[in-house]
């Protein structure tokens, strides 16, 4: 699965740090979703699109 | 390290580490006593599994450990790391039992299970990290 976190982070100016603190997990964690190495739950997905004010198909897709 | 660990896994790392301090003093001094003396009767057995008991503690930290992680990745990082450690345990065991049983290689004590067990388990909290889902 495909996500543009790290593209999302930058036009916030945030860290993957300062994501995972409002997340409420570890920076590890935010690295692994970030870089694919991990698909988040459904709550967690809907957790980050909180964050970001965005529909869940706004920052994750099955295509690049 | 310490900073990037969740509160869960600073609190099952604190009760690891006690738990392999009283493993440690537990089986130096199991390991003196049945040299210097001979323990008798119930005391025998209860001085036996005295250093098994902090092991038990490990696994019952692991299992506090699941419950109380909040962040799902690193708690699947630890369930597969568990997998690992005991799949693999489980394979190794079944195979030496029937080769200690049918081929008459050496017997090796039960005890070894939970070293082989840990030696898996480190190696995938070492290497899964890096790996693609």
């Amino acid at each position: 699965m495909n996500n543009r976190l790290r593209v999302l982070r930058a036009e916030r100016d945030w860290s993957q740090a300062d994501l995972a603190e409002r997340l409420g997990v570890s920076r590890q964690s935010v690295n692994a979703v970030e870089t694919g190495r991990y698909d988040p739950s459904l709550p967690l997905a809907f957790r980050i699109a909180a964050v970001f004010a965005l529909p869940i198909e706004a920052i994750f897709s099955q295509t690049p | 390290m310490w900073k990037d660990w969740t509160p869960a896994r600073r609190r099952h790392e604190v009760r690891l580490m006690r738990s392999m301090a009283v493993y440690v003093v537990a089986l130096l001094s199991d390991v003196w006593l049945f040299k210097h003396h001979t323990p008798q009767s119930l005391a025998k057995y209860f001085l036996a599994i005295l250093p098994a008991l902090p092991l038990v503690a490990v696994v019952a930290s692991l299992g506090a450990y699941l419950a109380e992680e909040t962040d799902e990745y690193q708690r699947a990082l630890m369930v597969e790391a568990i997998l690992w450690g005991t799949g693999g345990t489980l394979v190794i065991a079944s195979v030496w039992g029937f080769l200690e049983g049918l081929a008459g290689a050496p017997h090796v004590e039960a005890y070894w299970g939970v070293v082989i067990w840990l030696f898996l388990f480190g190696l995938a909290r070492c290497f899964r990290p890096w790996g693609r889902r």
